[in-house]
């Protein structure tokens, strides 16, 4: 059964947010089926012209370039309700390749047809410029964590940073879902693996965050955000965030 | 005669239209028709020229204006609570700044001037008034705001490298690439920006950017004069791009 973006629980976050129902249904009609992916699979690669924009539905992506000796770089992951692709609108190729972290699905959004649909329809314009803002802000976020020199800042920043995502999208901050690997977080963080083990051990013996597999417990905000070397009073400015 | 020539010419430098900026292909007005490009350079505001350091913008203000890069040049800094900056772009005429703010109408860094510079503004309620009965414009935006996310993922990859040769040389070879945009000398880079601002940028000590600069000049690939950079091996740039050496600086910088 398709499921419409009038009753698709993302709304608020993905491109359907902010438009009457006469435009939803507009909407609805370009945008394609869901395609489901499993774990590994490529949504996008490298080299792939660019037709569709694709909205993140359910499970994550990460996307990753090729570093000159030949290992996979992480610089991005994406949550139900990010579009994927909008790197690619200038250059007409995508220039990263786009994988899912598990099981996960997207809506496709043929390119020619949301043009078509935008220019009758200057309020989802606008939205479509909310969205894209909003990955930019996301790089910078991550380019300010990378410029961090301590491991345990990097590390506190990402945490309190997914937690913002996670409130966005679930209302709930506290109890992280880390769907990636500690390589591909290691990666992303642009540090070694066993370093990234070793400070997550280490906040969890703290009592900062407990640990579990793919779960992280958030116990003790103030203390992730004194490690991340921020005050908390911006945690209470962030919270109005996203 | 010639006086009134040069009268006319220095009028119509004063208020440059869209129409008539060398820039234009870069800029908003990319394939949009001449009526369409009329109406756009009808809400352009012409702003008073800043000096160096003055903020464009500063972090927190409110969003109401983009602005593009007219002359001269900027850095944008995200800052955190506790005052740590992180230089996260320098932006050249032709290139936009201010966009990542419509996610929230507030901005999410400050914009300064490198040195004297001048920016058109560009209020978004006018500009998005427009878009929504000019598709032409609207699809430029969206070019440009993909080459946005295109530079910070560059960025991203860059601040990812662990080789801090590799980190300068893609930095000063898109720089290159961007003086060929702008149709100028791709072989001479000036760089407006400190050493400090530049680590900050490559997520470096300065000591080693120093000590990196020493190392090209010495190799024959730049000369280095103060702020001037002439490549002088461009085939050894590309190289270093992608060579691993050894200057680490994974593990290094990363333990705690």
């Amino acid at each position: 059964m398709p499921r419409t973006c009038a009753v698709c629980g993302l709304g608020r976050l993905c491109l359907a947010s902010g438009i009457d129902p006469r435009q939803i249904a507009q909407l609805e009609r370009v945008v394609q089926m869901r395609r489901s992916l499993k774990r590994g699979q490529f949504l996008v690669r490298s080299g792939d012209p660019f037709r569709t924009l694709y909205a993140v539905r359910s499970g994550s992506f990460k996307t990753c370039a090729e570093t000159p000796e030949g290992e996979e770089q992480v610089i991005d992951f994406h949550l139900p309700g990010d579009l994927i692709g909008l790197d690619a609108y200038d250059s007409g190729v995508h220039a990263r390749s786009t994988q899912a972290l598990e099981g996960a699905s997207v809506c496709e959004v043929p390119v020619e047809q949301l043009q078509d649909l935008l220019a009758q329809n200057p309020r989802l314009q606008r939205h479509l410029f909310r969205l894209s803002a909003r990955a930019l802000d996301r790089d910078r976020k991550h380019l300010f964590t990378l410029g961090r020199r301590q491991a345990q800042e990097r590390i506190a920043l990402f945490l309190l940073n997914w937690s913002e995502r996670q409130r966005a999208l679930l209302n709930q901050s506290d109890k992280l879902t880390l769907p990636m690997s500690r390589y591909e977080l290691a990666s992303y963080l642009g540090m070694a693996f066993e370093t990234v083990s070793r400070v997550l051990s280490r906040f969890d013996e703290q009592g900062v965050i407990a640990v579990n597999r793919g779960r992280v417990q958030v116990r003790d905000f103030a203390r992730l955000h004194a490690l991340a070397g921020r005050a908390v009073a911006e945690h209470q400015n962030d919270c109005a965030y996203g | 005669m010639s006086a009134v020539t040069d009268n006319v010419i220095d009028l119509g430098r004063l208020r440059r239209t869209c129409a008539a900026c060398g820039l234009q292909q870069l800029c908003l007005p990319a394939g949009i028709d001449p009526d369409a490009l009329n109406r756009l350079d009808s809400v352009v505001q012409n702003r008073r020229p800043l000096e160096k350091n003055q903020a464009l913008f500063e972090n927190g203000a409110p969003f109401l204006s983009l602005f593009v890069v007219r002359s001269g040049s900027f850095k944008t800094v995200v800052e955190d609570a506790a005052g740590e900056s992180q230089v996260v772009g320098f932006h050249l005429p032709g290139e936009i700044l201010g966009f990542d703010a419509v996610s929230n109408d507030t901005h999410r860094c400050a914009a300064i001037a490198l040195e004297p510079s001048t920016v058109c503004e560009v209020p978004y309620a006018h500009l998005n008034r427009i878009a929504g009965q000019v598709p032409e414009l609207q699809r430029q935006l969206h070019r440009v705001i993909s080459r946005e996310v295109v530079r910070d993922h560059e960025h991203l990859v860059m601040m990812g490298r662990r080789q801090a040769m590799q980190r300068l040389a893609s930095f000063i070879k898109s720089l290159s690439d961007r003086c060929a945009r702008l149709r100028r000398d791709p072989m001479q880079v000036n760089l407006s920006m400190s050493r400090y601002e530049l680590a900050s940028y490559l997520g470096l000590v300065v000591e080693t950017v120093s000590r990196l600069f020493t190392r090209l000049q010495n190799d024959g690939v730049l000369d280095v004069q103060r702020k001037t950079l002439r490549i002088l091996d461009m085939a050894a740039l590309s190289a270093a791009c992608d060579e691993a050496p050894d200057d680490r600086v994974g593990d290094k910088r990363s333990r705690a």
